[in-house]
């Protein structure tokens, strides 16, 4: 499938800024019979990403292929990807990828939501290539709604209880999973009451969040996911879903920073111990120590980490990991209250968010960690 | 994959250097910093040499403690003997501290409850600090006053709290068995290591690789020279042993292609892994466990 409206060049932010515009406020769609012709009627989404190798100017995997071109501008690139190529069912789609920070990439896009997720998704689980996408906890999606000029408009919980064995009973209704969508300003006095069972209270890991910032005449209402999607619901700011972007941009490469500050190596010329280990605290109790592991370290998504490991005592585990992400050798201390990561030197930061955004969303959404604040 | 005492010991100093709420760090509340693991060192003022497994200073109170951690019961009276004659020349030699002139140190002895050394007249005079589940007690003094009054009470660690492990994971002195997991892990993570362009050759030269070698122990570069050398010995050792008797374990990481479906490749290969570990601990008489 050829790009019908290819993403025009930008010679300066400003151009940039425009083309973002024109998305938002998209033309009203043509109407015709081929899905070629009706152009791009949907509405801006921004995708936050990491890479841990230097862009490449091209990527080929599982039948796709993804371009890396100049605008013109050094941190505006257009990204065009295209799968199956020969095929009739071939797809494509293009984003405007920003670069200014080159391990933190952000795309932009008005094509259709499900081509481009998948795109993205792609991009990420290519096994050649270090690409990641951000990992954001219900707290940091909580903090962004409620900085200043933003309004906490509601929020979906998509709970799905993995560590659980129940799916081996013969009930045809899933017994742990728990799904919540609720809008409106009254959508965090439903947060504190739901708070109030012990049970459900773990169940609260945020899928995604949606903020408004601005007026009715010049704002956005967007919705926000765990893993770095932004969307915009309502309103023609662009200017408002970039601030949003960025906000939380920064914030995810602070985290991701302030991990890697405590990665674990003997400082040779310092001559010291460099670095902490990480502790996740929880209070849900492990029912199946093997299945727990296993889904854990069983080198797929969502945590991609593999794994050798080993018992200590009752309760207590030791786990030789590594990160299918980067290849980055991880250790864990494993027991029935708390996960202990080292991260060593080199070692991607992602991956203690990786760990602890789904633990959030998959085990207990009370977990904690004294070093992400 | 348990560590031995001697190395369970070692990473409850570095531990206690560290801030951490689920473990005791009396040494970090007086900003003590590990420096040294496993440096043999020279003494002025005599014949022969020392080799404490830690050595922490403190910039704050200018002073040093040389930590030997005994795994079994018995101390060396020899070696007893070449601590007293450690000066802070000695020290100073291989770390930097601010006001040099003015560091002091201690030596001291770190045991298990479980296993604790006989603290008989021959070493009295050295501060000894005694670890159990529930405490960590001192016996004797220290000759600085802020170390003194931080360990004058036992300190009591908590239910919750778990020992971390695994700063340094293996040492020299460490069976096959224990650093058998370690080679392994190391060899995955290099082979799986998607900046390195689909190398995917497992042989000895592998561990002529500086790389290779930090993803094998993180503390790598901080180790003695001496130390790396029979470390690499023993890697070697252990590579030979998976070259001529595991190609189970090398065929399947080999065998990796471009658009294989590598977590399934991998799922398979933890039941390898666990396998030739077990092997492995087997043919080792482990004595230096800890018995709980």
């Amino acid at each position: 499938m050829s790009i019908v409206a290819p993403l025009p060049k930008v010679g300066s932010r400003k151009e940039f800024m425009d083309e973002l515009d024109s998305m938002i406020a998209p033309p009203k769609p043509e109407v015709t019979d081929t899905d070629e012709t009706r152009g791009r009627p949907t509405l801006l989404k921004s995708y936050l990403i990491e890479t841990n190798t230097p862009l490449a100017t091209g990527y080929l995997f599982d039948h796709t292929t993804a371009e890396v071109e100049s605008t013109g501008l050094d941190t505006i690139k257009i990204l065009t990807m295209r799968t199956q190529l020969d095929s009739p069912r071939s797809t494509a789609a293009q984003f405007y990828m920003d670069v200014s920070n080159e391990r933190f990439l952000v795309l932009y896009t008005n094509y259709r939501a499900e081509e481009t997720h998948a795109f993205v998704e792609k991009l990420i689980d290519s096994k050649n290539y270090e690409f990641d996408n951000a990992w954001l906890s219900t707290d940091t999606l909580k903090k962004l709604a409620a900085k200043a000029g933003n309004k906490h408009y509601g929020f979906q919980v998509d709970y799905k209880d993995i560590f659980s064995q129940s799916d081996n009973t013969d009930e045809i209704t899933p017994q742990e999973d728990f799904r919540l969508e609720t809008t409106g300003i009254i959508s965090n006095k439903a947060l504190k009451l739901l708070q109030q069972d012990p049970l459900v209270k773990r169940t609260m890991g945020y899928e995604r969040i949606t903020v408004g910032r601005g007026t009715k005449g010049r704002g956005v209402l967007e919705e926000m996911t765990y893993n770095g999607r932004f969307s915009v619901v309502k309103g023609k700011s662009v200017d408002d879903h970039v601030i949003l972007v960025d906000t939380l941009k920064a914030e995810y490469v602070r985290q991701v920073k302030e991990i890697e500050s405590r990665q674990i190596y003997g400082n040779a010329e310092k001559k010291t111990v460099e670095g902490t280990s990480f502790d996740l605290e929880f209070e849900r109790k492990v029912e199946d120590w093997n299945h727990y592991l296993e889904v854990i370290f069983n080198a797929k998504a969502p945590f991609r980490l593999w794994g050798i490991r080993s018992s200590i005592s009752d309760k207590v585990f030791r786990v030789l990991a590594v990160d299918m992400h980067t290849g980055h050798p991880v250790d864990f201390e494993i027991t029935d209250q708390m996960i202990r990561v080292y991260l060593p030197q080199g070692s991607c930061g992602n991956v203690i968010l990786r760990l602890f955004v789904n633990l959030q969303r998959y085990f207990d959404s009370e977990i904690t960690c004294s070093a992400l604040g | 994959m348990r560590p031995s005492n001697h190395t369970l010991l070692i990473n409850a100093v570095i531990a206690m250097c560290k801030e951490n709420s689920n473990w005791i760090h009396p040494l970090a509340d007086l900003g003590f910093e590990v420096r040294l693991i496993e440096q043999t060192m020279s003494l002025t003022g005599g014949t022969g040499s020392i080799k404490p497994d830690v050595v922490v200073t403190s910039n704050r109170h200018l002073h040093a403690l040389l930590f030997d951690c005994k795994g079994g019961r018995n101390v060396d009276e020899k070696q007893a003997d070449r601590y007293r004659k450690v000066t802070p020349e000695d020290i100073l030699r291989w770390i930097a501290i601010w006001r040099p002139e003015r560091l002091a140190h201690d030596v001291c002895f770190l045991s298990l409850e479980s296993n604790r050394v006989d603290r008989t007249d021959k070493f009295k005079d050295f501060p000894l600090l005694v670890l159990s589940e529930q405490s960590l007690r001192k016996i004797g003094s220290f000759s600085n006053s802020h170390v003194e009054k931080k360990f004058q009470q036992p300190i009591s660690i908590e239910k919750e709290m778990k020992q971390p492990m695994s700063y340094y994971p293996f040492s020299d002195q460490d069976d096959q068995a224990v650093i058998l997991p370690f080679v392994l892990r190391a060899i995955v993570a290099h082979l799986m290591d998607k900046r390195r362009g689909g190398n995917v050759e497992v042989n000895e030269a592998m561990l002529d690789n500086e790389e290779m070698m930090r993803k094998l122990h993180p503390m790598w570069q901080l180790i003695s020279l001496e130390q790396q050398r029979v470390i690499r010995t023993k890697v070697r050792d252990i590579l030979r042993t998976i070259l001529r008797h595991h190609q189970d374990f090398v065929s399947k990481l080999q065998g990796v292609e471009p658009h294989a479906d590598i977590p399934v490749i991998l799922a398979n290969l933890v039941e390898t892994c666990e396998k030739m570990i077990a092997e492995e601990e087997k043919k080792t008489r482990i004595t230096d466990y800890p018995t709980e």
